[in-house]
């Protein structure tokens, strides 16, 4: 266990690196002054992307709640612009959240289904394996033309990309799963039912976490691959236009969203699943 | 002329058993073992680790499906476990996402018994076995005796009318192996469970069964009943008799 002292220590240097690195990136900003198109730099510092690009997020409202939109001519206010990242990042969030959910549901069912029965297993094994290989990516211009560029071509394409990566978790776990529960579960009189509710269920838990938290990083990104193929509205949107007009600090800005919204909801569901595993041998 | 015949608990006819391994050859677990247990007997097993002792209770618990031979359990065939024989596992089978006292009710739950009375039951269980103060902790917080007693209470609560134990505590220092022994043996007095015991530990037979059963290469090559008094000290089994079994049994599974 690591003393308080080197604890306070470390904690200390990770904020001076941070801090360097902040610092590092504005001296950038000043030695390299080149300039895209439409006279955006390239390198923008940290006084251009608070006064200039996070302002101009307000081209993105709409004009609704009594805020001006700049549209009408307006001068963009902080105001409109926090409302329209606001938004944007609602509409995201809410695509993460429910292809998050159905991958994870569809995921976990259809592998513990398809564990129950050797056979099963065996039959599918070849296609798992080849599903595992596919880059998500490739297929988003089938999801493309199935479903439309619009919010539920979106939610399938991150519920399809969870979802391989929870089916072929839940199978391992089941596999995982030590031989001696099930025989004392049988030797108790329970059948393959009461086994899977009472056993199998809460013995894959722990690995399942494991993927769930590895499925959360991966949904954000998916979200962002189908919004740029021609989403209408959400923060995807917002980095196409920005890309247009080569606005290096707008699409920096919904990076940033981007990573603090992915660390936040990690850190979310981690904490709230801790719960669940509160009897297993913890590392961490 | 009539014969009053007295119920076998297990009785096992000619029973062979051939494992394949991966590579497609053929090893003979068990060859033409045929054994009568009778009701409130406690056997040990024993022999040493390859021989097939183990596999003989796996047939028994109705883990291993496929044999030859008959093999009855009061007096129906063996096709697949059953709730008439309860099982204690040489690897550590507590189910470590239940606490102790849903892990000693799990049997009574499996069959249907409501929660407020299948702990009870389980209580009183953890009590027999010495486990009062726990019930409601978790597996990974108790050390490896203490789950040894959980299983042992675990199986008892269930009430199965025979019990079988595969070397459940080989895995024990010396200490904790001797207190559990002395559990086991006071719940078989009071419950007079028929129970089949595996072991490779020639003393741990000495001090437990009224009647060893030496496993050989997967023949069954000496049948010795324990004619010695319970409960059995250390001076007891250093008597001119003990010291007398505890050889020939030495001898049969290849020492002296």
């Amino acid at each position: 266990m690591a003393s308080r002292r080197e604890r306070l220590v470390s904690v200390a240097s990770g904020i001076g690196v941070f801090v360097a690195l902040v610092l590092l990136w504005e001296l950038l900003s000043r030695i390299v002054t080149a300039t895209g198109s439409y006279d955006e730099p390239l390198v923008p510092g940290w006084g251009y992307l608070w006064s200039n690009s996070l302002l101009r997020m307000a081209d993105y409202w709409d004009g609704s709640l009594g805020i001006p939109s700049t549209v009408e001519g307006d001068p963009p206010t902080y105001a409109a612009a926090i409302l329209a990242l606001g938004k944007a990042s609602l509409i995201t969030f809410q695509r993460v959240l429910i292809g998050l959910v159905a991958g994870v549901v569809v995921g976990v069912g259809l592998g513990v289904l398809v564990s129950m029965s050797s056979l099963a297993r065996r039959l599918l094994a070849p296609s798992v394996h080849i599903l595992r290989m596919t880059p998500f990516l490739a297929m988003i211009p089938l999801f493309n033309l199935w479903f439309g560029a619009a919010t539920i071509g979106i939610i399938l394409f991150v519920a399809y990309g969870v979802g391989v990566i929870m089916f072929i978790g839940a199978i391992n776990a089941v596999g995982n799963v030590p031989r001696v529960y099930f025989d004392r579960a049988a030797t108790a009189g329970a059948g393959l039912a009461t086994r899977y509710r009472l056993i199998v269920m809460p013995a894959i838990v722990p690995e399942l976490r494991a993927s769930l938290l590895l499925s959360i990083g991966l949904a954000w990104s998916l979200v962002v691959a189908g919004e740029l193929l021609g989403a209408q509205e959400g923060l995807g949107v917002i980095v196409i236009y920005a890309l247009q007009f080569a606005y290096t600090g707008r699409v920096m800005i919904i990076a940033f969203l981007f990573i603090l919204y992915a660390g936040i909801s990690f850190a979310l569901v981690e904490a709230v699943s801790r719960w669940f595993i509160r009897w297993h041998h913890q590392t961490t | 002329m009539l014969m009053v015949e007295t119920q076998s608990a297990v009785s096992i006819d000619r029973l062979s058993v051939v494992f394949e391994r991966d590579d497609g050859t053929r090893v003979q677990a068990l060859r033409d073992v045929s054994l009568d247990i009778g009701e409130g007997e406690f056997v040990c097993v024993l022999g040493r680790s390859g021989h097939g002792k183990t596999t003989l209770l796996n047939v028994v618990a109705g883990l291993i499906p496929s044999y030859s031979g008959d093999v009855r359990v009061l007096g129906k065939p063996v096709k697949a476990p059953g709730v008439d024989r309860g099982v204690i596992f040489q690897k550590d089978a507590v189910f470590p996402w239940m606490r102790v006292e849903d892990n000693v009710a799990f049997g009574l739950r499996v069959s249907g018994m409501p929660k407020p009375e299948r702990l009870r039951v389980a209580r009183e269980h953890l009590d027999l076995v010495g486990l009062r103060n726990v019930p409601r902790a978790w597996p990974r917080e108790l050390s490896g005796g203490m789950r040894a007693r959980v299983a042992v209470a675990g199986v008892f609560a269930s009430d199965p009318p025979i019990l079988l134990a595969d070397e459940p505590f080989g895995a024990l220092d010396y200490v904790t192996r001797r207190q559990l022994q002395d559990v086991l043996l006071s719940l078989w007095e009071r419950t007079g469970k028929t129970i089949m015991f595996v072991t490779h530990d020639v003393d741990e037979a000495l001090r437990l069964a009224t009647r060893v059963i030496v496993v050989s290469n997967g023949s069954v090559v000496e049948d010795q009943a324990v004619d010695l008094p319970m409960p059995r000290s250390d001076d007891a089994l250093a008597t001119p008799r003990g010291l007398e079994l505890r050889h020939l049994l030495l001898h049969h599974i290849g020492l002296e």
